[in-house]
C-alpha cells in the first residue's frame, strides 16, 4: 500500500459508517456514522468512559492492539477504508498523527531526536540538512521553536508539562500527517498551557484536519467548528459549535451543557 | 522504677543486643576483606604494581614472585567475550519473554532463566567442554568465555525483561502512532529507553561471571605463564589462579594468590559500585 492512495481533496477526512466496538463483550462505541469535513477541529464531547477515547483510537487502528478490541464496520479516512484488508496500518498512522492526555516525549532521547525519530525511522530526509530543516518545521508549528532552538540537544525531560505536549504534538506533525487525533490534550495542564495549545489546535486546522476528543463543554465551544457529543458509546447529536452550543436538540446534550449529567 | 524508665532501659538493651548480633554476622566478611586487602597489597607493593599486572609469574623466588600479567589479561578478555556473546542472546531473550507477556512460551523461558540462575556452575563448564572442548580438541578462551556468557545470561535477561516490562504503556503507544511497527517499537526505541537497567544487568552479570571458576575449569585450562595469542589458545583467569596457587605449598605461590585476590576484589568491587549507582534501589 502506498501514502499516495489517500486522497488529499476528499471533503470529508474521516467518515464511518456503521461503526460498532467492542471490547470483549461490552459494546463500548454503537453505530457511530460520523463525517469529518477537512481542515477543520472536530470535538467529540463526552463525560468519561462514553467511549470517545476508544472511538479516536479507530480512527488510527490504534485499536490493533488492544487484544480484546473488535471493529466492526468502515472507517475511511481520505477515502481509504483503513480496515480493509490490503491496507497498512503503519501507513495509516502516518497519515494520521496522534497527541494523547498524559505528554510522552520519548524519555531517553532529546528535544531534537524526539520529533526526528520518525522521520528518520521512515527515511523520510535524504540528508541531515533536510532532516534539520523538517525538525525546525513541526517545532515551530509546535509553537516550541523559540523556546528550545538554543538546547535542541537537551533530553525532552527537562521541559515543562505544557512545553512537553507541545513537543509531542510537533513529534507527530513531523511526520506531515493530514489528520491529527488529539486525546484530551489538555487534561493534564494548567490554564495557561491549555490556552497555548487551544490557540495552537485552531492555528493547525490551515494544515491539518484536527479530532479533539474532550470531556469539557468549554473547550470545545472555544476551539471547535463541529462538536458531536457522546454519550454511553453513542452519538447523540452532533452539529456546528453554534448550533450544538446555542439551540442543542436533544435534551440530553442541554443537560451535560449545564452539567446535569456528566 | 517507673514504667518508662524501665521501657527505656528494655529499649537500650535490646539495641545493643541486635548491634552485636549484627556484629557478629559482619565479622567474617569484614575478616576477608581485611586480610585480602593486608596480604594482597604487601604482595604487590613488593613486586611493584607494574610488574604485578603485567609481569609472569615467578614462584620460585618468594620474596619477588613475579606477576600474574596473563590470568588479568585472560580475565578482562574473557569477560569481553563473554559480554558480546550474551548481550544479543539475553536482549532479544529479554524481549521475547516481555513481549509475549503471560503467554506460555514466556513463562517457561522466565522459569528456564530463573533454573540457569541456579545451575551449579561446574555443570556449565562441563557441558561447554562436551559442546565446544572436545569437538575442538583444545582449550580455549573461546570456550571460556561461551561458559561465562552462560553464567551471565540470566542476570542480564532478568533485568533487561524487568526494565522492559516498566516502561510505560503511553510510550509504547505514542511510539507506534507515528507509524513505527512493533519490531522498530522494540528495537528502536523500548531498548533505549531500557539502557539502564540492561546496562545494570550486563553489570551484575559480568561481576558474576568474573569472580567464577568452575565454568573454568574444563574450559581454558590455565595457562598462567604465557600471554595467549588468540582466543583459539588455552587461557588463564584470576579466580582459577587464585584456585590453582592457593592449593600449592610454596610461598611465592601463596603470594602470588593473594595478589590475585586483591586484584579481584578490587574489579567485582568496582563493578558491583557502578550498578549500584546507576540503579539505587537494585537487588543484588
Amino acid at each position: 500500500m502506498e501514502l499516495a492512495e489517500f486522497d488529499e481533496n476528499t471533503p470529508y477526512a474521516i467518515e464511518t459508517v456503521n461503526l460498532n466496538i467492542y471490547y470483549g463483550n461490552k459494546h463500548v462505541v454503537k453505530n457511530v456514522s460520523l463525517r469529518i469535513p477537512r481542515n477543520t477541529v472536530f470535538a467529540i464531547m463526552g463525560p468519561s468512559g462514553s467511549g470517545k477515547s476508544t472511538l479516536l483510537r479507530s480512527f488510527n487502528r490504534l485499536l490493533d492492539f488492544y487484544p480484546e478490541a473488535r471493529v466492526e464496520g468502515v472507517v475511511r479516512v481520505l477515502g481509504v477504508n483503513i480496515y480493509d484488508e490490503h491496507v497498512d496500518p503503519t501507513i495509516v498512522r502516518r497519515i494520521v498523527g496522534m497527541v494523547f492526555q498524559i505528554p510522552n516525549p520519548f524519555p531517553h532521547l532529546s528535544i531534537y531526536d524526539n520529533v526526528a525519530i520518525g522521520p528518520k525511522l521512515h527515511g523520510m530526509c535524504k540528508s541531515k540538512q533536510e532532516l534539520d530543516e523538517l525538525v525546525k518545521w513541526a517545532l515551530e508549528k509546535a509553537g516550541l521553536w523559540d523556546e528550545v532552538k538554543d538546547r535542541l540537544h537537551e533530553p525532552a525531560t527537562k521541559l515543562s508539562g505544557g512545553q512537553k505536549q507541545r513537543l509531542s504534538i510537533a513529534r507527530a506533525l513531523a511526520l506531515k500527517p493530514k489528520i491529527l487525533l488529539m486525546d484530551e490534550p489538555t487534561a493534564n495542564l494548567d490554564p495557561v498551557s491549555t490556552t497555548r495549545i487551544e490557540e495552537l489546535i485552531v492555528e493547525l486546522k490551515k494544515d491539518v484536519t484536527i479530532v479533539l476528543v474532550t470531556h469539557s463543554p468549554r473547550q470545545a465551544a472555544r476551539v471547535a467548528d463541529y462538536v458531536a457529543f457522546m454519550y454511553m458509546g453513542e452519538i447523540v447529536e452532533v452539529g456546528t459549535a453554534n448550533e450544538i452550543f446555542t439551540a442543542p436538540k436533544n435534551p440530553l446534550t442541554e443537560k451535560y451543557l449545564t452539567g446535569v449529567v456528566g | 522504677m517507673d514504667v518508662y524508665t524501665r521501657r527505656k532501659i528494655k529499649d537500650v538493651v535490646g539495641r545493643l543486643l541486635i548491634a552485636l548480633i549484627g556484629l557478629f554476622a559482619l565479622t567474617p566478611l569484614f575478616h576477608i576483606l581485611i586480610s585480602i586487602t593486608y596480604n594482597g597489597v604487601r604482595v604487590i607493593a613488593a613486586t611493584g604494581v607494574i610488574e604485578f599486572l603485567t609481569g609472569i609469574p615467578n614462584p620460585a623466588n618468594p620474596s619477588n614472585p613475579g606477576g600474574i600479567g596473563p590470568a588479568i589479561l585472560g580475565s578482562l578478555v574473557l569477560a569481553a567475550m563473554a559480554t558480546l556473546i550474551a548481550i544479543p542472546i539475553a536482549l532479544n531473550t529479554a524481549i521475547f519473554v516481555s513481549e509475549f507477556r503471560g503467554s506460555p512460551a514466556s513463562r517457561f523461558t522466565i522459569l528456564l532463566s530463573l533454573l540457569l540462575v541456579e545451575f551449579p556452575t561446574i555443570l556449565v563448564g562441563l557441558f561447554v567442554y562436551a559442546v565446544v572442548v572436545e569437538p575442538m580438541r583444545r582449550f580455549s578462551l573461546l570456550a571460556g568465555s561461551i561458559a561465562l556468557a552462560l553464567v551471565m545470561l540470566p542476570y542480564v535477561v532478568a533485568q533487561a525483561s524487568e526494565a522492559l516490562r516498566q516502561i510505560p504503556r503511553d510510550l509504547r503507544e505514542a511510539a507506534y502512532s507515528l507509524g513505527l511497527s512493533r519490531l522498530k517499537t522494540v528495537y528502536r526505541l523500548m531498548l533505549g529507553m531500557a539502557r539502564r537497567g540492561i546496562l545494570v544487568g550486563i553489570l551484575i552479570g559480568l561481576a558474576k561471571a568474573l569472580g567464577e571458576t568452575a565454568p573454568l575449569l574444563f574450559t581454558v585450562y590455565g595457562a598462567f605463564n604465557t600471554y595467549p595469542q588468540s582466543i583459539l589458545d588455552p587461557g588463564a583467569a584470576i579466580p582459577l589462579l587464585i584456585y590453582v596457587y592457593a592449593q600449592q605449598p610454596g610461598e611465592g605461590y601463596q603470594a602470588l594468590a593473594w595478589g590475585a585476590a586483591f586484584i579481584l576484589l578490587v574489579m567485582v568491587t568496582s563493578i558491583v559500585l557502578v550498578a549500584k549507582k546507576l540503579v539505587p534501589r537494585v537487588h543484588l
